[in-house]
């Protein structure tokens, strides 16, 4: 097969086990199964213990997987000799939340957007330093930037250059995980238009990892949702504030705030009781169940695989078909 | 539930000065800031960080405080509570609880009102709890630093204050340290603590920034529910429009160390007055289609030390004049409330909504 | 519970079995290159080279090294720490005749450096950066630099020559006369002491300014916690572990420094003790001293251990 009709990212039940203590594992990320395609975002959304930023850190192969593969299109990096595989792995990029801890304090802007260039030594300096800073163009730092260091630039000038040094290396996919998390609303607003010019222009694939579901429906093409260490709904993104299908996307949903006047503020909230079981000793069955409301003794007996109710949207409960109903039920009640 | 210490009279020094007054006016504000300047001196420099910052709070009411990082919104919190370092920092105007002025006090009246009659709550939940004390301990500590109780009655009083807060269980949690705890429990305990002297104003710095949406809406439930039942005021500080405009009924803006709208909640997202309330309103995704560019306010906040003598915003506002060079005061608006641009009326500026 | 307790201890212990065994064969290696010979000393100046020949083979010195040594361990882990060479004295009753004078002093410097130094250190946190605060850790940079006997000698012509109000030199059993002892010791104890004190308040000082610039100490201050408690209670508990790792470090100092500071005022404790032995080449007196020396090191950490868990619940047991 031609590697263009590949998705650039295909996860395949990929688990993500870690040691904790001496007897104890705990499973980051258990039997996830995603595709990316080529020249989309897709959405990762999910709080603390969730999993997402160890996929994330899989699929850029920074965590080998403790079972199943993930294939960058169509070809297992892990599989390779390591020469290759740096080579390939060069595609795939990630940038963080942190855009300080990123960069070196002690070197100036250009040599830390050149850095990459440098390991990989393959150019004269003159080149490199000018891709370097023609990339710190792209990302709207001038050459007046060059010569300045970290404490010298704001957040979002920061997080500028970390893309910028990931762009050098002309990577098809890049990770964003968390990476507008720490900045204000002007400033997020910013970036994410920075990094939709970026895509436009370079044909980039985004994985973007977030907890914010008004940034991951602004920018993603497809969204999926996850919950203790599984995806438990995957939707277009058009479809999913309308069209969630799994009652734990349904409380994110309600969580989130929304800046609107007191009358057409949506008045139900719906609160999840309890806290995120412990990932090392998750419940049986459907992992939501212990803080759901709809969960019945089918949950706790068998765990939901995801199941396509809708083209392209995903989910695993048992009871997606009903539930939503349900809800307005509750609310008629109350 | 009976509560025997809800009767104890607060005996502050300003009973008799409140009540001597012999004008009926308009009820006082609980907390009425005029005019608060906060100037921090470092080695042979002075820094303005705050600048003509006015606001009121009254009882029972929750006031949001918004504004990017940098914009003076957590030192002008701290200032209200006395909290800054007193060796390097300066202040002007006033800060009048209960119509007493906060910075004529001694540093020992300030600390008795401290914890008693305004409380704080923070940002870092792991961070912001005594890691060797249990939470309990901690409750207690808070309790007979301003009541004349013993140990077994401050116990008791702390499991309740558990309980109100919605910690499961509050009677075994009350000798848990705060590291057996996950970050929502935290900061539900420092809320506790916070509570359990019942003050009548609660400063609130980001206190669910650092924690997931749906533990984000679970404090937030008890914020309002605390707040409705005992008629708590509060001064809510975040950066988060939506979380702050579901929260409070009115919203203060402040950018560059200035007080630069003061409104009710609904007005300033429908009709924001000041071109830096909007700028921020429409650069939240939720306003803009799918995909689509989202507006941003260019540039970025000017540091204390280059803060401009005309409007701070003048660099940044796409509506700026000539005018704008001459310094803004903050004027009252026709339909209520107030903002710090001379074209504030005559700007139709858009909101959410728009 | 007791149980999980008994078995952290022992635990403990076997974990410091190697520490032992490392420091006295370190010793033992060092004495092989001091120069001289036991065994002509033994014989005396007119000795012929068959009697030292006999000396050496009955005091097994002409076995192989690392045999002499592996005897010598065997014996020590049995409790018997051999004779002296020289005076064919048991070892173990020599060093428990010596260590309480030792003991005496190394405890009583401890007491002036933590009873001198933690309030010194406390004072520099809570004035940082004014001028007592310079002041302090000035003085205290200085007590860190000073030689010990140096300032033995200086404490003894002041004190003891000048205002005679310390003995210059010995040392009284504590056993027969406690305040005899202790004023006997005071000088000796002060010169130890000044060390220990610059250590116990400098460190002291920079973690009580971390923990006064924590988060929990402005949750402190917001809910109107008087500044003495602030301080005393939530600031000294929290700089505690700080505190308790410098205690130990500076006891294991102290113990070592007593060499120096027994030469000065002439008392007979272990250190002095070492010193003679090492210079006559009488390895097993040397290497009993210091084994004792080393346990009770070790029970000195055990006991810091066992503060850890208690005052910080975040350090489990095991």
């Amino acid at each position: 097969m031609n590697k263009q009709e590949h998705p650039i990212i295909q996860a395949e039940n990929v688990t993500v086990r870690f040691p904790v203590g001496r007897r104890k594992t705990l499973t980051a990320v258990d039997n996830v199964s995603i595709s990316v395609r080529r020249g989309e975002t897709f959405g990762l959304i999910g709080e603390s213990g969730s999993g997402k930023s160890t996929l994330g850190r899989a699929i850029v192969c920074l965590e080998r997987p403790t079972k199943g593969t993930v294939l960058h299109s169509g070809q297992d990096l892990h599989t390779l000799p390591r020469a290759a595989m740096r080579r390939h792995r060069q595609q795939y990029q990630i940038i963080f939340q942190d855009p300080a801890a990123a960069l070196d304090p002690r070197m100036t802007i250009l040599r830390s957007v050149r850095e990459p260039l440098d390991v990989e030594g393959k150019s004269s300096l003159a080149e490199r330093n000018a891709r370097a800073l023609e990339m710190m163009g792209k990302v709207g730092l001038g050459p007046a930037f060059a010569g300045l260091y970290p404490h010298q630039l704001s957040g979002g000038q920061k997080q500028r250059a970390c893309i910028a040094r990931v762009l050098t290396l002309q990577p098809s996919l890049i990770v964003c995980d968390e990476a507008v998390a720490a900045l204000d609303v002007s400033i997020q607003a910013e970036i994410l238009n920075l990094l939709a010019d970026l895509q436009q222009e370079f044909g980039l694939t985004y994985l973007f990892i977030t907890h914010n579901i008004g940034v991951v429906e602004h920018i993603s093409d497809t969204v999926a949702v996850m919950y203790l260490g599984q995806i438990i709904e995957i939707a277009p993104a058009d479809r999913l504030a309308e069209h969630y299908l799994h009652p734990y996307t349904e409380a994110l949903l309600s969580a989130e705030p929304v800046a609107l006047p007191t009358a057409m503020r949506p008045d139900r909230r719906i609160l999840l009781k309890g806290e995120l079981p412990s990932p090392m000793d998750p419940p049986s069955g459907c992992r939501f169940r212990t803080r759901c409301r709809h969960a019945t003794e089918l949950c706790a007996a068998q765990a939901p695989g995801l199941r396509e109710l809708a083209p392209g949207h995903l989910t695993a409960c048992h009871h997606a078909e009903t539930f939503r109903e349900k809800t307005a039920a509750y609310e008629g009640v109350s | 539930m009976k509560k025997p210490w809800r009767g104890i009279p607060w005996t502050g020094e300003t009973m008799t000065t409140r009540t001597s007054d012999p004008m009926a006016k308009p009820p006082q504000p609980l907390l009425d800031v005029r005019g608060l300047g906060i100037t921090f001196s470092g080695p042979g420099s002075l820094v303005p960080v705050v600048r003509d910052v006015s606001l009121t709070v009254a009882a029972g009411e929750s006031v949001g405080l918004v504004g990017e990082s940098g914009c003076g919104k957590t030192v002008t919190g701290l200032a209200l509570m006395g909290l800054l370092p007193f060796r390097t920092s300066r202040f002007d105007g006033q800060i009048l609880l209960d119509g007493e002025n906060l910075l004529e006090l001694s540093e020992r009246q300030w600390r008795k009102r401290r914890g008693r009659r305004i409380g704080m709550i923070f940002q870092e939940p792991m961070t912001a709890l005594d890691p060797v004390f249990t939470i309990g301990a901690q409750i207690g500590e808070t309790l007979r630093t301003h009541f004349r109780i013993g140990r077994s009655e401050a116990r008791e009083r702390a499991i309740e204050a558990l309980a109100q807060v919605g910690i499961p269980d509050p009677a075994t949690r009350h000798d848990a340290y705060p590291h057996e705890l996950s970050g929502g429990m935290r900061q539900r305990a420092m809320i506790a603590m916070t509570i359990s002297c019942e003050p009548a104003l609660l400063i609130a710095d980001e206190p669910t920034t650092a924690l997931d949406v749906t533990v984000q809406a679970q404090i937030m439930d008890v914020l309002g529910e605390l707040s409705a039942r005992s008629g708590m005021a509060m001064l809510f500080i975040s950066h988060d429009l939506g979380l702050v405009s579901q929260t409070c009924s009115r919203i203060v803006t402040m950018y560059a160390g200035e007080v630069v709208e003061s409104r009710a909640a609904d007005d300033v997202l429908c009709r924001p007055r000041h071109p830096y309330t909007s700028g921020l309103l429409r650069s939240l995704p939720s306003f803009t289609p799918r995909k689509g560019r989202l507006p941003s306010i260019p540039g970025r906040v000017p540091r204390p030390a280059e803060f401009p003598n005309g409007c701070r915003f003048e660099g940044r506002c796409p509506h700026a004049q000539q005018q704008c060079s001459a310094r803004q005061q903050l004027q009252p608006l026709r339909d209520g409330g107030f903002a710090r641009c001379w074209r504030s009326e005559e700007l139709s500026l858009p909101g959410v909504l728009s | 519970m007791q149980n999980q307790f008994l078995r952290f201890l022992l635990w403990r212990m076997v974990q410091f079995l190697p520490v032992v065994a490392m420091a006295t064969l370190t010793i033992f290696s060092l004495i092989q290159l001091v120069p001289g010979d036991p065994a002509a000393t033994i014989a005396g100046e007119y000795a012929t080279a068959e009697n030292i020949e006999a000396i050496r083979h009955s005091l097994g010195l002409d076995r192989p090294l690392w045999e002499q040594y592996g005897i010598w361990l065997w014996n020590a882990a049995q409790g018997d720490l051999s004779n002296s060479l020289l005076s064919g004295l048991p070892v173990m009753d020599e060093v428990l005749r010596r260590l309480p004078s030792t003991l005496t002093i190394a405890v009583l410097a401890l007491c002036i450096a933590v009873i001198v130094g933690v309030p010194l250190g406390v004072l520099a946190a809570t004035r940082a950066d004014t001028m007592l605060d310079r002041l302090v850790t000035g003085i205290a940079s200085l007590g860190v630099a000073v030689p010990n006997f140096w300032l033995g000698m200086i404490l003894v012509s002041i004190f003891a020559l000048g205002f005679g109000w310390f003995p210059t030199t010995g040392a009284r059993p504590i056993s027969e006369d406690f305040w005899g002892a202790l004023h006997h010791a005071a000088l000796p104890a002060a010169t130890l002491a000044t060390g220990g004190i610059a250590e116990i308040a400098r460190q002291l000082r920079s973690s009580l300014i971390e923990v006064l610039q924590s988060q929990y100490v402005r949750t402190l201050r917001a809910k109107g916690l008087p500044n003495y408690l602030i301080l005393w209670k939530h600031g000294l508990r929290n700089a505690a572990l700080t505190l308790l790792t410098v205690i130990g470090l500076v006891f294991n100092h102290m113990l070592g420094a007593t060499v120096a500071t027994e030469a000065v005022f002439a008392i007979s404790g272990t250190g002095s003790m070492i010193v003679n032995a090492a210079i006559n080449k009488d390895f097993p007196v040397v290497q009993g001293a210091v084994f004792v020396l080393v346990l009770i090191v070790i029970v000195m950490n055990l006991i810091i251990d066992l503060f850890y868990s208690l005052l910080d619940p975040r350090v489990k047991k095991g």
